[in-house]
């Protein structure tokens, strides 16, 4: 049995793209309609098994508005990867996570990450289009469904990047 | 300033107080409240250290960026690291808020839970910054009313300069600390002071005295740190437990500031701030002419200010009534020269307050 690893993670994207619900519904799983905001950093563990190898995942969900002016240098240190949220029904919340995903790379070079298109559940209202997701896909993204309301791949989008990190 | 006092203070706002032992150990003052040792669960009762190796948790963050602004020795600023929310116990989560201090060659790391208030807290810290600045200027307008007679003068009071101007640190950390938990001190200090500087004006009193009484007034409640917060903000009247905790304050302040080296009597004065000319006041029931005067005007700044303006926790009483206390009881509790003074600018409409 090896020993146990430290890894910090960190979500990255635009102001209510889902960030504390997809931490919430993988920690606690649970999901609240409810917008609850909370100041500053909040910080959740989550012990996950990679194979033989238990990884203690430290996960930093920013609270704050629309992140990028707020986001403290603190909050992106010692990061090993991130998630980069995008609201699947709002088109804008794409422009912001490629502006998030260029800081934290100045910041961090170039670790895990995977881009993760959430609130699928909200069939009528998607607003980003298929082709676009395709044209990342083609450029080299990472790409996840995600639903933090009936939790839908929220397990599978934190664990591929843990695997992603201690690989 | 004595250490015990700062940690009083800290302790009155269910801050943990610990000291950099080395690099990432640290030693707690005094013991460690039960929420903090959800955060640190190997933390002994005996043995108050705790180790911050995860520079992966926020604490370990922010420690980082902590042992940097230690390094550069700048006493009473504070570093603080931001709200952050954690959880505690079992699906129980808690904000949370750490600060970093230079205090006397130590450095200081302090965390603290956060109430409902956390937004209003941090508001009122911004004030008090704004506030300190002010204070600082007055360090400095100090200086230059100094006549510097020879070299060797000069570098005593250099000397001087120096020792005060850390203590000042210090106060101005007090101060923050205070206005945190009583923002009507704040601007009640301030006011306080521009009155008691009319007063003394108008009886013509020299501008080397002024000053001393500006600073006087803007630190005059500074002992109310020893007061706890549910008393300083207790709507209706108080008990006699809590009155005699209140009537501490001068003593506490007189305490804080006498071993600071000022230039006049502020800690003087300020222990003597509630005595009355018959001597019925506190803390030492002194009368007459053995109260400074100086006291005896910030008696009456103080009493004026303290009714006119708007409090949440009592009616409104209101300026003229405020004027009508010092008609009442001018020659009782108050000096007549200075309760005369102080009718006479508000009579005339030259003073109002910022
Ligand atoms: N329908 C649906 N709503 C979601 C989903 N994820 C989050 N929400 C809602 O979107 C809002 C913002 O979520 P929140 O997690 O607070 O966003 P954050 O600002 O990125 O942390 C809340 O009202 C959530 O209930 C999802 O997958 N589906
Ligand atoms: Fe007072
Ligand atoms: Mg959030």
């Amino acid at each position: 049995m090896k020993e146990p690893i430290k890894k910090k993670i960190c979500m990255l994207g635009a102001f209510a793209v889902g960030k504390t619900s997809l931490i919430k519904r993988y920690v606690e799983d649970m999901f609240s309609e409810k917008y609850h905001t909370t100041i500053g950093v909040k910080v959740d563990k989550k012990t996950v098994k990679v194979d033989d190898r238990t990884v203690d995942l430290i996960l930093w969900d920013l609270a704050g508005k629309n992140g990028i002016s707020e986001m403290r240098t603190t909050y992106l240190r010692g990061a090993s990867g991130y998630l980069l949220v995008v609201d699947k029904t709002r088109v804008n919340t794409l422009d912001v996570a490629m502006d998030m995903h260029k800081m934290a790379q100045d910041m961090l070079g170039k670790v895990p990450c995977i881009l993760i298109l959430n609130k699928w559940d909200l069939e009528g209202k998607w607003d980003i289009d298929e082709a676009a997701i395709e044209d990342l896909r083609t450029n080299g993204w990472y790409t996840i469904k995600t639903s933090a309301k009936t939790g839908m791949s929220v397990n599978q989008a934190f664990e591929t990047l843990a695997r992603k990190l201690v690989e | 300033m004595s250490e015990s006092l700062l940690i009083r203070l800290f302790f009155a706002l269910d801050t943990v107080v610990a000291e950099q032992r080395k690099g990432s150990t640290f030693e707690i003052i005094g013991a460690p409240p039960v929420w903090f040792t959800y955060l640190f669960p190997q933390l002994e009762k005996d043995n108050p250290k705790f180790i911050i190796e995860d520079d992966l948790s926020f604490l370990g963050g922010f420690v980082k960026d902590a042992a940097r602004f230690w390094k550069m020795k700048e006493p009473g600023q504070i570093l603080w690291s931001g709200p952050w929310e954690e959880t505690l116990e079992e699906g129980n989560s808690h904000e949370l808020e750490a600060g970093a201090i230079y205090l006397e060659d130590k450095n200081i790391l302090f965390v603290r839970l956060l109430g409902h208030s956390a937004l209003a807290d941090r508001e009122m810290i911004q004030q008090a910054r704004e506030h300190l600045l002010s204070f600082e200027n007055l360090f400095r307008a100090d200086r230059d009313l100094k006549n510097y007679s020879d070299y060797l003068e000069q570098k005593v009071q250099q000397r001087t300069l120096e020792v005060t101007k850390t203590l000042a640190g210090v106060i101005s950390a007090i101060i923050t600390i205070t206005e945190m938990r009583d923002p009507y001190t704040a601007g009640h200090q301030r006011r306080v002071a521009q009155l008691a500087c009319a007063i003394a004006g108008e009886m013509e009193r020299p501008a080397q005295e002024i000053e001393g009484l500006r600073m006087a007034g803007v630190l005059h409640d500074i002992g109310k740190i020893c007061v706890p917060g549910e008393i300083l903000s207790k709507p209706g009247r108080l008990n006699e437990m809590e009155m005699a905790i209140i009537r501490q304050h001068p003593q506490a302040g007189y305490d804080i500031l006498k071993n600071i080296d000022f230039p006049r009597p502020i800690a003087q004065i300020i222990l003597q701030h509630h005595e009355n000319i018959d001597g019925s006041g506190y803390p030492r029931g002194l009368a007459g002419e053995d109260i400074l005067l100086k006291a005896r005007i910030l008696r009456v700044a103080d009493v004026v200010e303290a009714m006119a303006s708007y409090r949440p926790y009592r009616p409104e009483i209101g300026l003229d009534q405020a004027l009508e206390e010092i008609k009442l009881n001018r020659g009782k509790y108050y000096d007549v020269n200075v309760a005369d003074a102080c009718l006479k600018l508000f009579a005339e409409g030259r003073f109002q307050f910022d």
